[in-house]
């Protein structure tokens, strides 16, 4: 199963361990859809406008079109807070 | 991967004349100063004496009836946006705060906000009409240092501000607009592992970009109301899409034509003028030309933002460290969204270590409002991080780049942020700069010496471009990012390579918003990654097209033609090269063109190490920068002349925020120095040669293996120099900058 990477300002979201700390989990998904799916349903917090407002990587890479990606069984996807840059 | 990426080029790496070079050093170039219209009106604003004041009236009768006043404006031509954050690309933008920022509403909150703006047919009778604009006020407290912005006294910018971010939601309004938190492992175990725990708190100083040209824009509306645009920006569809926001109008009715650009360094990814010269210029029938002063653009654009970092690291005798404990607080300026949680997500990212958290923190300030400089939020953020490491690595006689190495990430290592590491160059670079001669430069008493290292994630995002060949062989490439750092020499390389051609054939043009697909800006170092990849792919589709007419011509197989040093090439047939396939397009297809677009992933994040040897005289306090040198992992680099000067300007950038530059306010929030004269940047005359090392690491993730370049070299300076000068004088100063009276005074306590 792929796991997810929640980081930083999620965990508000998901109730797991103290405020800030990196977490973990397992999905039962392979694209970004179902993986959206099933976190909010784990997280019923973890609205579209709150995912929205983070970029993601997955298996290590910045990827701008999520929706167009699958994963493979061992994928990771990490959620990363966007960032600015000049 | 790496060794078939660096060997397998033919042009890219090679260091062309660039091709922008005779049109700028010849003075044709056209920057945003220089367009003009016929019928044209200048336009200028009046901007606010106040640094916090409500404003209660604006008359703005009598500039009007002045003779040659065509039009005079306040914010209330723009609609009023709804306020919250919105993607934009490159993060996320409130324009609700962009358009209060174009133009001040309800209160100004900075000394040089913009009130009111007239066009007239000279800029001297706008000028004199500012002066006929009469503005009601009610001054406000005001505050411009972060430290004093978070008191619980404080005056308060935004009423409606509630930090978000917090525990508990906020139960008053306050100027910290957000609190971010990451945070790995056990903290209080990793501090109880340690040997050593060194602490220490950092100032940085709101240091403006400097960029040498002034903004500028020329806008005509016609009476359809389409919108023409020229102007100076790191991004043209960025200016088009944040003044069709602003102007409440379609993106469709906004073409934006660019002009060169004198220098950006993330100063110029938002809109100051044009909504304004636009709403004069529908009211007037006339084309209108704005053009800031150097003090507007010091008092009232966008300068980096100040900070303060705490910074608590714990290592073990050997070096190795057990925890890290971060508070990045960052100006915002005027209005919300600094870079604090970009820069906490910077500090560590070179290095693996068990127990850690930032804490980062966004406060606004009644100061103009910040924006990016390079790596914005990094270079402040490392200085913390980079300083203790020196501290401790002092302390614990170990070599600073054998810590580094010690605790230094690689290819599979998680970063701070979240992500694994693919590929990537740290610690190349780092034995690099350990092996540099100059690190083995014996020094003199007075001297030091420091060493620093800098991330930065790099960028991918939108990028389009079009490749036209032309009968004769002549390649035209066209994209739509403006030309900061050499862009026009990158595509140019990486289109004769993809097509086998000579460079000399390949002219690369840089198109308005409507004659080449959607680009975001030239920012986050993403030009030459992402632009690149679209040239390379539309050059592929190119190929493409000549081996299906080269097999047509033939009357073979199209999978027996292969592409080879420019042309096509089949067993039995004489090669064609594409200038004859060109002279043939008429009869094979038509016109030989192809465009690609893409929204690129994969950005290479880059390191980038500095070493720098000070000499500090003990009479005057004054710091002279004796040697300096930049290493940095560049992926390839596609012109290592332009790599070079990137990593040379922001080796620069940073030396001059660590020793001169920064804003000094008066009592009323007034900018003191909003000149060069005052506001003291770095010369030739300040500066040694800056020595430059180039890695190759290349990025799997592209396929010429380009990270970005532009944004790692500013982030190591700033510590480096801070570290050198304490050990040159065998104190800790934290505060930037670290003028001659900062020096001597820690001379004197000595």
């Amino acid at each position: 199963m792929p796991t997810v990477v929640l980081t930083g300002d999620l965990r508000r979201y998901t109730g797991l361990g103290e405020q800030g700390q990196i977490e973990e989990v397992q999905v039962q998904a392979l694209n970004y859809r179902a993986v959206r799916r099933e976190l909010q349903a784990m997280f019923p917090l973890l609205e579209d406008a709150v995912l929205d407002k983070y970029g993601v990587a997955i298996d290590g890479v910045m990827v701008q079109t999520p929706l167009l990606e699958t994963l493979e069984p061992d994928s990771e996807l990490v959620f990363i807070a966007k960032i600015a840059a000049g | 991967m790496r060794d078939a990426v660096t060997n397998r080029f033919k042009v890219i790496g090679t260091r062309s004349v660039r091709p922008d070079g005779i049109e700028k050093v010849t003075g044709q170039a056209n920057y945003g100063a220089d367009y003009s219209l016929p019928g044209m009106l200048w336009a200028k604003v009046l901007r606010s004496p106040h640094a916090h004041a409500r404003i209660t009236s604006i008359d703005l009768s009598a500039a009007l009836a002045m003779p040659g006043v065509h039009a005079a404006i306040t914010s209330d031509v723009f609609p009023d946006l709804k306020a919250g954050m919105e993607d934009s690309g490159e993060g996320e933008v409130d324009f609700h705060d962009l358009s209060c920022n174009v133009m001040a509403r309800d209160k100004v909150l900075y000394h040089g906000h913009a009130v009111a703006a007239v066009a007239a047919t000279s800029e001297r009778i706008a000028e004199q009409a500012l002066a006929a604009i009469k503005v009601d006020y009610e001054v406000l407290p005001h505050v411009v240092d972060i430290g004093v912005a978070m008191a619980a006294d404080a005056p308060v910018l935004h009423q409606d501000m509630f930090t978000v971010g917090l525990a508990e939601p906020a139960a008053a309004p306050s100027n910290i607009a957000s609190r971010s938190e990451i945070s790995q492992g056990d903290l209080a175990a990793g501090f109880a592992q340690a040997d050593i725990i060194v602490e220490r708190s950092y100032r940085i100083p709101t240091a403006h970009q400097g960029y040498i040209e002034p903004h500028a824009c020329v806008v005509s509306v016609n009476q359809d109301g389409q919108v023409d645009i020229w102007a100076s920006s790191q991004g043209h569809f960025m200016v088009r899409d944040y003044t069709s926001k602003v102007l409440g109008v379609a993106v469709g009715s906004i073409k934006v034509t660019p002009a060169e650009i004198g220098g950006g360094f993330g100063g110029k990814t938002t809109v100051y003028l044009e909504p304004v010269a636009a709403a004069l210029s529908a009211r007037s029938g006339r084309p209108v030309k704005m053009v800031m002063t150097r003090e507007e653009v010091f008092r009232a654009t966008g300068p980096a933002a100040a900070g303060i970092v705490n910074v608590r690291i714990g290592a073990r005798d050997d070096g190795k460290l057990t925890a890290m404990d971060s508070e990045v607080i960052l100006d915002a300026g005027a209005y919300k969204g600094s870079p604090a949680a970009t820069g906490a997500r910077c500090m560590y990212a070179p290095y693996n270590c068990d127990n850690r958290r930032t804490v980062a923190l966004d406060v606004v300030t009644n100061t103009a409002k910040t924006a990016a400089y390079r790596a914005p939020g990094a270079p402040q953020a490392h200085l913390g991080v980079e300083c203790v490491l020196n501290e401790i690595a002092d302390s614990l006689d170990i070599d600073p780049i054998d810590l580094r190495l010690l605790n230094a990430v690689d290819e599979g290592d998680r970063a701070f942020f979240g992500a694994k590491y693919r590929a990537i160059g740290l610690k190349q670079t780092l034995e690099a700069a350990k092996a540099h001669p100059n690190y083995h430069r014996p020094l003199a008493n007075g001297q030091g010496r420091g060493v620093a290292v800098g991330f930065w994630f790099n960028f991918g995002l939108q990028s389009s471009a079009t490749i036209n060949v032309h009968e004769g062989g002549t390649v035209a490439v066209i994209t739509g990012n403006p030309d900061i750092g050499g862009s026009r020499a990158s595509m140019a390389l990486m289109a004769a390579e993809a097509l086998g051609v000579p460079l000399e054939t390949i002219k690369p043009h840089i198109a308005d918003t409507e004659s080449v697909g959607y680009n975001d800006l030239t920012g986050g170092s993403r030009t030459t990654f992402a632009s690149g990849w679209a040239v390379i792919n539309a050059a592929e589709k190119i190929v493409e097209s000549c081996r299906q007419r080269a097999a047509a011509l033939w009357e073979v197989d199209v999978e027996t033609v292969s592409w080879a040093d420019g042309a096509a090439v089949c067993a039995g047939h004489d090669p064609l090269t594409l200038a004859q396939l060109a002279a043939k397009a008429d009869v094979t297809g038509g016109p030989l063109t192809a465009s690609a677009s893409l929204n690129a992933k994969g950005a290479g994040p880059g390191f980038a190490v500095s070493l720098c040897d000070v000499s500090v005289d003990r009479d005057t306090g004054k710091v002279d920068i004796i040697s300096f040198t930049a290493l940095q992992d560049v992926g390839k680099a596609i012109h290592p002349g332009y790599v070079e000067g990137q990593m040379e300007g922001g080796a620069v950038q940073g030396i001059g925020w660590a020793l001169n530059e920064e804003y000094i306010f008066d009592s009323q929030g007034r900018l003191e120095n909003p000149g060069f004269l005052d506001y003291r940047m770095p010369v030739a005359s300040d500066l040694p040669m800056i020595d430059t090392v180039i890695i190759e690491c290349p990025n799997p993730g592209h396929p010429y293996g380009v990270r970005g370049v532009g944004e790692p070299p500013i982030c190591a300076p700033m510590p480096a120099v801070t570290t050198a000068v304490n050990h040159a004088i065998g104190a800790h100063l934290t505060t930037l900058p670290l003028t001659p009276e900062r020096v001597l005074a820690a001379l004197d306590s000595l």
